[in-house]
């Protein structure tokens, strides 16, 4: 499937959130897999924003710190008591 | 998400509260973080929203998930706060379609002749990551402060995205853009942040501090 229809790095890097998310049409996503077969720098590029995707899933959650809960489940027992009146 | 039970939840039942709480404290606080100007404003506006939520949630209609619901609110009174009045977040165009930003920059490929958008010197592995540890703590540092310097709806995608884990159609349901504009948002995002990554590699141990990114 080469010539005219191949797809350069340049417009790789620009497809690469596409292609992650599945959302590339049929076409490009065989032009997207026939690039990465003859390109390793684009191969440890889209690496490299899946490293960034795993990094960020790696911040883990913020934590609710005692001292919040505390006022919220004060706030939630002074509403509730009106709900149930 | 688990299913949290509206009918307890109405009925004034604390654990049910509770588990909300737990399940959307992150997103919330997150959220805010990016319209406030501390975590203690941060906290205050997570605080406030939460009696809006249950003053409110009898008018919960159930058009929209529960969680998107708070976190509409969230947003309504985080830009309140900050003496933004308009909700209405149209899909800022200036955000996603940066005149002259691309991926990568353009002097990273050959510009003209038969190599013409191939890479000018081909990018290195990152395979060593995930097996030195105290490199990935670093990292992950980093990806924290590369996000936080995104612009606010850049910001947005990437925490609710890849830090939370929301699908794109709950992200696109909350920011009330389209699925493709939800994308271009997190490509931008992404982009941004692995350039960030990939200065912050190739810089040599311990350097003066430079901000990879300038304005």
């Amino acid at each position: 499937m080469a010539g005219v229809d191949e797809m350069k790095c340049q417009e790789f890097v620009e497809r690469t959130t596409d292609h992650l998310d599945g959302a590339l049409s049929a076409r490009d996503r065989e032009r997207v897999l026939h690039h990465l077969d003859d390109c390793f720098g684009c191969e440890h590029h889209l690496d490299q924003v899946r490293a960034t995707v795993l990094l960020a899933g790696a911040l883990g959650s913020e934590p609710l710190r005692v001292s919040q809960e505390v006022r919220l489940l004060a706030l939630h027992r002074s509403w509730a008591r009106n709900v149930r009146t | 998400m688990t299913e949290v039970d509206i009918v307890a939840l109405r009925r004034g039942d604390e654990l049910a509260f509770r588990t909300l709480v737990a399940e959307v404290h992150s997103t919330l606080f997150r959220l805010a973080m990016i319209y406030s100007p501390s975590r203690a404003v941060a906290e205050e506006t997570v605080q406030e929203t939460w009696i809006a939520v249950l003053n409110g949630l009898d008018g919960f209609a159930g058009r929209a998930s529960l969680r998107t619901w708070i976190c509409r609110i969230l947003v309504r009174v985080a830009q309140r706060r900050a003496g933004q009045e308009t909700r209405d977040m149209p899909f800022d165009s200036s955000s996603a379609h940066e005149p002259g930003a691309s991926a990568v920059p353009a002097d990273a490929f050959v510009s003209s002749g038969p190599r013409a958008g191939r890479w000018v010197s081909v990018p290195y592995s990152w395979s060593f990551v995930p097996e030195d540890r105290a490199l990935s703590q670093e990292l992950v540092g980093e990806v924290g402060r590369a996000i936080g310097a995104l612009p606010a709806q850049q910001r947005e995608v990437i925490t609710l995205r890849d830090v939370e884990g929301w699908s794109a159609a709950e992200v696109s349901e909350l920011l009330e853009i389209s699925p493709g504009n939800q994308r271009v948002l997190l490509h931008r995002a992404r982009s941004r942040v692995r350039a960030s990554l990939d200065h912050y590699l190739g810089m040599p141990p311990n350097p003066p501090y430079v901000d990879p990114i300038a304005a």
